[in-house]
């Protein structure tokens, strides 16, 4: 089905090519301004051995490198084996219909597959995907995530960024506390979405391995990506790869962000489940390169407002939020909401519940999961806002130290969601 | 005089009685199907309760979002669908004892019921659908207001929903 997915040209091209040690994916939409090519080519210079790399680009129209000479590429084959100059093979076609920074997780899983198939297609050892702006990237992320894949043997190697302190937060406050939790590994950036994977985990996660085709287990490649990983005892790294330039949060349009963010993943909760119930705590994962730290900038956030829409949904949303919440959380924000700006602090203990008994309620169907996952969008803002006036004033060791406290909640309260989703009938709000 | 007036009222009586015998069959025989029809609906009702228990009916419906369980007694469908159940025995053990009276007023009677049921059945689907489809609106329109930071969220969520149920009262009360 991914290989459908990818034009006749570019299939053409990549049979021409024949294989591969190493497939680059940008997402990134080329806007004529940045070449992310010459970058990977600078990047291939650091790695031993010169990997034969193809590069598949999102384009509508074929890069120029990309056109299928025969000629010119037996002449850069020739050159490869005797020169020192490696030639990455450019393949291009539009991967996604938008910029994949301003299009919802889902309509990127397309993308990602269709660079993962035309990685096993081409047989590649390792595969990297960056999908990140292209003016954020430089030769040292390609290396940062392909090193480890071809020279240390590991399978995936996930991001670290340096950001400012409102930045990335719906990784910070859910996915990958949640997955630290539920997964037993402590990874930064679970999502990615910069990633670098094996031609082994590549198989496991196409849901090509014989396994995976006899349990028909194929997940959004994003969502499956780390726990197919730490499922299958591949080894994870991360690699520190600097600034990232994060696009702007559309505030307006937070629930379709989140409903289409959350969905994948407590689906991927429900597909995982026999696994991470058995995990306990949690262990670090092999880190590479040196962390930036994090931007004193400070970024700005409307708190009154996000406290107007909590308030808000706390007035409005009762009914809904009561067929997931027990009276308990109920209470807690009915308190939260008469606070005072000053004063409005949502405990991590309060949240990592409400997190975990949306994942139940969606898991239970309680109402549709769109509605029920756009309702959850007021609490989030709830807790950004208690999260940004608490850290407004914080000093940088502070503001490192957070999110190691909300993850340590999460863990915390994991016997919870275990009794709850063992036995739901035991207790049902 | 007073002999004649005791012999009509003699004769009266007698009528009376006599209509009263003629009946009497009759009405016996419509306690017995009340009585009968009674017993069977109790059975049937511990049967289908019990089935509808078992298949956790009320939480299903719940999770599908049916509106049921505001119109049901102690909030559970299953108690509505048992009812619903006996009454229907029981009007049909009544139609039964009608008939033992005049066969023909029963017969008429029922002719007439089951012509215009197909536009009761019909009606009442066009509610009901018409209600799920209202509720739906309504919260999608609830969660979409109050994402929006709407302070009437509540208010045009209502409004919505009632458009939408008098919509569909309004095609279920149309004339075939």
């Amino acid at each position: 089905m991914e290989l459908d997915s990818i034009p006749e040209y570019a299939r053409e091209r990549m049979e021409q090519i024949g294989a591969a040690d190493l497939v680059v994916g940008i997402l990134g939409v080329q806007n004529g301004q940045v070449d992310p090519v010459p970058m990977i080519r600078e990047a291939l210079q650091t790695l031993p051995g010169v990997p034969r790399t193809v590069v598949i680009q999102n384009n509508g129209a074929p890069h120029p490198a990309s056109a299928p000479h025969p000629a010119s590429d037996e002449a850069q084959a020739a050159d490869h084996d005797g020169a020192a100059e490696p030639p990455p093979f450019v393949v291009s076609w539009r991967l996604s219909a938008s910029d994949p920074l301003t299009v919802p997780v889902q309509s990127t899983s397309e993308a990602y597959d269709s660079i993962f198939a035309a990685a096993e297609k081409l047989g590649a050892r390792a595969c990297c995907v960056l999908a990140s702006n292209l003016e954020s990237f430089t030769s040292r992320w390609i290396s940062q995530l392909t090193q480890p894949l071809l020279e240390m043997d590991f399978d995936l190697v996930t991001p670290c960024y340096a950001h400012h302190r409102f930045e990335g937060l719906i990784n910070s406050s859910i996915i990958c506390p949640l997955s630290r939790a539920l997964y037993g590994k402590r990874i930064e950036n679970p999502m990615g979405p910069d990633l670098g994977l094996s031609g082994r985990l590549l198989q496991k996660v196409l849901g090509t391995s014989p396994l995976a085709k006899a349990t028909g287990n194929r997940m959004h490649p994003l969502v499956s990506v780390a726990p197919s990983a730490i499922d299958g005892s591949f080894r994870i790294c991360e690699s520190h790869l600097g600034t990232r330039l994060y696009p702007a949060t559309d505030w307006t349009n937070l629930s379709n962000l989140l409903a289409q963010i959350l969905g994948p993943v407590f689906l991927g909760m429900e597909r995982n489940a026999v696994s991470w119930q058995k995990t306990r705590g949690s262990q670090p994962v092999a880190v590479f390169g040196e962390p930036a730290p994090i931007s004193a900038e400070v970024g700005a956030v409307d708190v009154h407002r996000m406290i107007e829409s909590f308030q808000l949904g706390t007035r409005n949303l009762q009914d809904i939020w009561s067929l997931v919440l027990p009276p308990a959380s109920l209470l807690g924000l009915r308190k939260l909401a008469v606070l005072s700006p000053a004063q409005f602090r949502m405990p991590d203990e309060l949240w990592v519940r409400i997190v975990y008994d949306f994942a139940l309620g969606h898991r239970q169907r309680a109402i549709s999961r769109d509605h029920l996952l756009r309702a959850m969008t007021p609490l989030y803002l709830g807790w950004v806002a208690s999260y940004a006036l608490e850290l407004e004033t914080a000093e940088g060791s502070t503001v490192e130290q957070r999110p190691e406290r909300l993850a340590l909640a999460y863990e915390a309260a994991k016997p919870y969601l275990v009794s709850r989703w063992r036995w739901p009938d035991r207790f049902n709000p | 005089m007073w002999n004649q007036a005791r012999q009509a009222l003699n004769e009266s009586m007698g009528r009376l009685l006599s209509q009263f015998a003629n009946l009497l069959p009759g009405i016996v025989a419509l306690i017995v199907a009340l009585l009968v029809s009674a017993l069977v609906a109790w059975v049937l009702a511990v049967i289908v309760r019990r089935s509808l228990t078992g298949i956790h009916f009320d939480q299903r419906l719940a999770g599908w979002g049916l509106p049921l369980a505001e119109w049901s007694p102690s909030k559970s469908p299953a108690l509505l669908v048992t009812r619903v159940v006996s009454w229907v025995v029981i009007l049909i053990g009544f139609l039964i004892g009608l008939a033992s009276f005049d066969a023909a007023l029963t017969s008429q009677l029922v002719h007439s019921l089951f012509a215009y049921l197909p536009n009761v059945l019909g009606a009442l689907l066009v509610l009901l659908v018409g209600n799920i489809v209202a509720r739906f609106l309504a919260r999608s329109v609830l969660i979409g207001a109050v994402n929006m930071n709407l302070q009437y969220a509540r208010l045009l969520s209502v409004g919505v929903k009632w458009l939408v149920i008098v919509l569909a009262v309004a095609m279920a009360l149309e004339p075939p």
